[in-house]
């Protein structure tokens, strides 16, 4: 089993980190397959004020199992939800249209906000996130310092400013 | 048109195949621009110090590049989306939208010393969105090209034309050779060397990707219209373009 990136933490046992995986409360999935495009968006949430948590994923799959506590993340508790989901829309394995499709149809994550972050400005891309019930819609400003400024922006914005929706127990 | 006879059509057009490929490799190869840009300035940002003045240039040159590559992948894609874009006609005011294209521009801080003045316009049928486009375009070209002048100044005005109104707009700038006015609308096509706009004093790059004619045009002519640009070296340049009547069989494809 692979070992989980979680940002900000470094030497772990591995009942550790799945003790981590299991409890920890995260305040943003950032679910992005391009390492570069990771990478970049970890470091710029690293640096926002408000220090965010986060765990990355690189596929639709993985994301749903973590939000689903299914998969790999069976051990996942379900009141760890993230304030933020930040998904990227060209995914492998389930790409990301999907994802939030369903995200949103499930009661037990429809409340949870997702921010589509892609380099797609095309319209129609745009039309079928609003119509999949997507929070917000950011392009990835080109420009490297534009692109951490938003990034602390989205950050500030949806883990101080917005208020979280309450957590639940599981529900159908 | 029904779904399969859509997929017909796309299979038998290798324009809009071409269009598909070349917004595809827009797209993916934002990322690896992107990532030019970003390790440079983390690069930058974590052994700038320790380099030598020559590496620190070329890691400004880098950034520069990869910076210009994005530019052409963004022109690219706004020329594209501008093609296949649907229309959506209806009446349009005219005058309002080149007032709103002039005051954007100002507000973003792009039109330095030059002063953009707007004489009424009557309305005209088409796509708002897509002409608030042409708007957009024609300002910032004339904008651009105007900014040598010693009291440079965009007229946007009306002339009657024996269709119906010809828009105009007119700078006192550069101008252009007239010899090369087929070029003038053509995709990344330039007729001036970036050189000669250096030290202007403008907050905005002069290193457009070259699409704005090429985008005022497609709108124009996708409007069942037309659009015609006149100059002569340092002589300034007017740009013209007339659109159809509601209903005068624009075709609108």
């Amino acid at each position: 089993m692979e070992i989980l990136l979680v940002s900000g933490h470094t030497q772990r046992t591995f009942e550790e980190l799945m003790a981590m995986v299991r409890e920890e409360e995260v305040d943003v999935l950032l679910v992005e397959d391009n390492a570069n495009d990771a990478e970049f968006a970890l470091r710029a949430l690293r640096k926002a004020s408000v220090s965010p948590r986060v765990m990355h994923v690189e596929d639709g799959a993985r994301a749903l199992d973590y939000l689903f506590g299914e998969g790999e993340f069976s051990a996942r508790s379900p009141q760890a939800r993230p304030s933020v989901v930040l998904l990227d829309l060209k995914l492998p394995k389930v790409d990301g249209i999907e994802v939030l499709r369903r995200l949103k149809e499930d009661a037990r994550t429809r409340d949870i906000p997702v921010v589509v972050l892609t380099s797609s400005k095309e319209p129609r891309d745009i039309e079928a996130c609003y119509l999949n019930r997507a929070n917000s819609y950011v392009v990835k400003p080109v420009n490297f310092e534009a692109f951490t400024r938003a990034m602390g922006d989205l950050a500030r914005y949806w883990i101080e400013i917005n208020q979280a929706p309450v957590a639940r127990p599981a529900a159908r | 048109m029904s779904g399969s006879d859509r997929a017909a059509r796309a299979a038998a057009d290798p324009v809009a195949e071409v269009e598909a490929l070349a917004r595809t490799l827009g797209h993916d190869l934002r990322a690896p621009f992107r990532a030019t840009e970003g390790y440079a300035s983390l690069l930058e940002e974590t052994d700038g110090a320790g380099l030598s003045p020559e590496g620190r240039r070329a890691l400004a040159e880098i950034r520069a590049a990869a910076g210009r590559g994005t530019r052409l992948l963004e022109g690219l894609s706004a020329y594209l989306r501008v093609r296949r874009a649907e229309l959506h006609p209806g009446p349009v005011d005219m005058y309002a939208l080149a007032c709103e294209a002039a005051d954007e521009l100002e507000r973003l801080g792009r039109t330095g010393a030059t002063r953009i003045d707007v004489a009424p316009l009557p309305g005209a049928w088409g796509d708002g969105a897509l002409l608030r486009r042409v708007w957009d375009e024609l300002l910032a070209n004339a904008v651009k090209f105007s900014v040598r002048a010693e009291r440079p100044i965009v007229r946007v005005g009306l002339k009657k034309g024996p269709r119906g109104p010809i828009y105009v707009v007119e700078d006192n700038g550069t101008g252009f050779d007239m010899r090369f006015v087929e070029k003038l609308f053509g995709v990344f096509q330039r007729l001036h060397h970036p050189s000669e706009f250096a030290g202007c004093g403008l907050p905005w790059e002069f290193d457009g990707a070259g699409v704005g004619l090429a985008i005022a045009r497609t709108v124009v002519e996708r409007h069942g219209g037309r659009i015609e640009a006149e100059s002569g070296p340092d002589a300034g340049a007017r740009f013209s373009f007339e659109l159809p009547a509601a209903g005068a069989g624009a075709a609108l494809p």
